[in-house]
């Protein structure tokens, strides 16, 4: 039983990893006025970049920094072609992760079937003996380890920070911002950009540590979902530990349920993830918290009678 | 007014055009990259559809999911909703189709058992909407991410159900419901998997045209898209032309699964309908909500989808490919801009 639920935190973690990089990053992109859904595609080419690289090379750290840049391209285009050539941010996302979708399922087709050596774990001597949570918190690689402490980063960023507060500004009042001497436009492009960022590491941890495979637009959905979860957590970058988690367990509760040997079927098991990020969305909204950066409010809302 | 519309739709038309090019042309240096002729390549795309039935027909049977569900996007956008989630109705509408087809419609004649399953995948994809537009109506829960949520969940739905349910018991144990009845098929033209379900799709465009341009309704509907508070004060009842709006959205991408499962796909696997939702979204997203335009883009998306498997023969480019020019071709066109509301 104790290994059981061990086993179940361990898998908590581990589902929530990649979420946690993909929630903070389009928290961030939100907090400066922008829903930025292609955190799914960007993800999605972290995940091939990052295998791929890994793959040619073995040198793990580089394989981030190729994720990296693979999620900034996707990044500054939904930035550029939003903010400078006024594309529909929906419209422009879901275009965006069909462009990942394609290009990821074309150069990725040679390595599907192959493997590599992706990050090892690192166990903290002594802590990870601790029963329970020992494994599942101090056993882990290098990119879990950062996705521990970068909610807390976030939040020193955005909220005890200039800078931050200029980001912050750009989704509430924007004059703060020029008042402080920043530039709004270049702020959001940059907000935007990290989101892609962050997403493209969480995809990298995805394919080079968690599963250690590489199959075509196996991101599934968890861009979508971290962009939803973003609400969850009322735009507040602690929560997102929280709101992470629930994915987390939420998945691992289904690799719980067979290690159980229950007779519930894995596609059932599978959706459950989905329907409690809905219900959450549900259960936020009922609540009715105000926290909502004024900027999103206007999304969708035309101002102008269209022709 | 008139004059400022055609200007627009002038406008709308070159940009397309321009796009088209200069996609080309980025495509043709990707091309490059992969040691391919750009021209030869390009030739070989009009080569698929020049004196073959079949292709030609491929355009149709892809052309009408698409342009169905593209409406099924444009509707809600119109009165200011955002239905992302064309992609889980279409596929729910073709498993109703199918489970009403296979077990209640079986044993009767075409003309009756067709309409019945219409209905059912109607029915379905309304169910679909209604979930994601009963969350916006009480909660003012975000309908982007919700429809994109119920997309997947429809996903592992019909996963669940071809694994055990309904899966075919005469079916050598693959994950596929049983077919449909031969009576209970959309017949194709000759030579083709294409059938007259893409008049349908057509004549859906052009309906949807009329409304928004000709008549009080449409009208109405882009009064309470484009702005809220004046559709209230004008005394128009806005949830309930929303409402009504979405719903009929999300079942017209339930009639597409419905058209698409009788007449192409006969039986529901894991993957079917999929990437037709999204694919119609875009259609309609790249050339600003016109319906009259959207049957061109969507046409031109079709072409691209169809020919994938006859380029990989032809040229032996991955067929991933042709999904790489349609995302360029997609791009370009959203980075050469939209067009603006007040031209």
């Amino acid at each position: 039983m104790m290994s059981l639920i061990g086993d179940f935190i361990l898998n908590t973690i581990r589902s929530g990893t990649p979420i946690i990089y993909a929630l903070i990053g389009d928290l961030i992109g939100q907090r400066a006025g922008h829903i930025s859904l292609s955190v799914e595609g960007s993800m999605l080419m972290g995940c091939c970049l990052g295998y791929t690289t890994c793959y040619y090379t073995g040198n793990l750290p580089l394989a981030v920094i190729v994720s990296i840049l693979g999620g900034a391209l996707i990044g500054f285009l939904q930035a550029h072609l939003n903010i400078a050539c006024g594309a529909n941010m929906f419209a422009l996302a879901l275009a965006l992760n069909y462009f990942a979708t394609s290009v990821t399922t074309y150069f990725g087709s040679s390595m599907i079937s192959k493997s590599i050596k992706g990050f090892s774990k690192i166990a903290i001597p002594g802590l990870c003996k601790i029963p329970l949570i020992g494994n599942a918190l101090f056993n882990q690689d290098i990119l879990t380890y950062i996705s521990f402490i970068l909610p807390v980063l976030a939040y020193f960023v955005l909220y005890k920070t200039k800078l931050g507060l200029a980001v912050r500004s750009c989704g509430e009042v924007h004059q703060v911002a020029v008042a402080y001497g920043f530039d709004v436009k270049k702020l959001k492009y940059g907000a935007v950009i990290v989101a892609g960022m962050l997403a493209a590491v969480g995809g990298c941890q995805l394919s080079c540590a968690y599963t250690m495979t590489w199959t075509a637009e196996m991101s599934g959905g968890r861009g979508f979902i971290a962009s939803a979860l973003v609400i969850l957590c009322c735009w507040k970058p602690l929560r997102a530990y929280f709101a992470a988690y629930l994915f987390g367990a939420a998945q691992a509760l289904g690799i719980l349920f067979q290690l159980m040997g229950l007779p519930i079927p894995t596609n059932i098991v599978n959706m459950a993830p989905y329907v409690i990020t809905l219900i959450a969305l549900a259960i936020t909204a009922i609540n009715k918290t105000p926290m909502m950066p004024e900027e999103l409010k206007k999304i969708g809302r035309p101002l102008e009678i269209m022709n | 007014m008139q004059i400022a519309k055609t200007n627009a739709i002038k406008k709308g038309v070159i940009r397309f055009c321009i796009g088209a090019a200069a996609s080309l042309g980025i495509f043709a240096v990707f091309l490059l990259t992969q040691k391919q002729n750009p021209i030869s390549v390009y030739m070989a795309i009009i080569h698929c559809f020049v004196n073959n039935r079949y292709n030609v027909g491929e355009i149709w049977v892809h052309m009408t999911p698409i342009l169905i569900t593209g409406m099924a996007a444009l509707i809600p956008s119109k009165v200011g909703l955002c239905n992302c989630g064309g992609e889980g109705q279409l596929i729910a509408g073709a498993l109703a189709a199918n489970v009403v087809g296979v077990y209640c419609c079986s044993g009767m004649p075409g003309y009756l058992g067709i309409p019945i399953m219409m209905v059912a995948a109607v029915a379905a994809g309304m169910l679909c909407g209604a979930i994601p537009l009963i969350g916006k109506m009480c909660l003012n829960m975000n309908e982007t991410l919700t429809t994109l949520l119920m997309n997947y969940i429809v996903v592992k739905i019909v996963a669940f159900l071809v694994y055990g349910p309904i899966k075919d018991p005469n079916g050598n144990n693959y994950p596929m419901s049983a077919k449909l009845a031969e009576q209970l098929r959309i017949t194709s033209f000759t030579g083709s998997r294409g059938n007259w379900t893409i008049f349908v799709a057509v004549i859906i465009a052009i309906v949807v045209w009329i409304v928004f341009n000709k008549t009080e309704l449409g009208f109405k509907m882009k009064v309470v898209g484009g702005n809220g508070r004046a559709a209230q004060f004008a005394g128009y009842k806005v949830k309930k032309i929303q409402c009504i709006s979405f719903l009929v959205a999300s079942g017209l991408a339930g009639l597409a699964g419905g058209f698409f499962m009788s007449s192409v796909e006969i039986q529901v696997r894991e993957t079917t309908g999929s990437g037709y939702g999204f694919m119609g979204f875009l259609a309609t997203g790249i050339v600003g909500d016109n319906p009259l335009l959207s049957i061109v883009s969507s046409f031109m998306l079709s072409a691209l989808k169809a020919c994938g498997a006859t380029l990989e023969v032809n040229t032996g480019l991955r067929s991933a490919a042709s999904m790489i020019l349609m995302s360029v071709i997609l791009l370009v066109i959203f980075a050469l801009g939209r067009r603006k509301r007040d031209e």
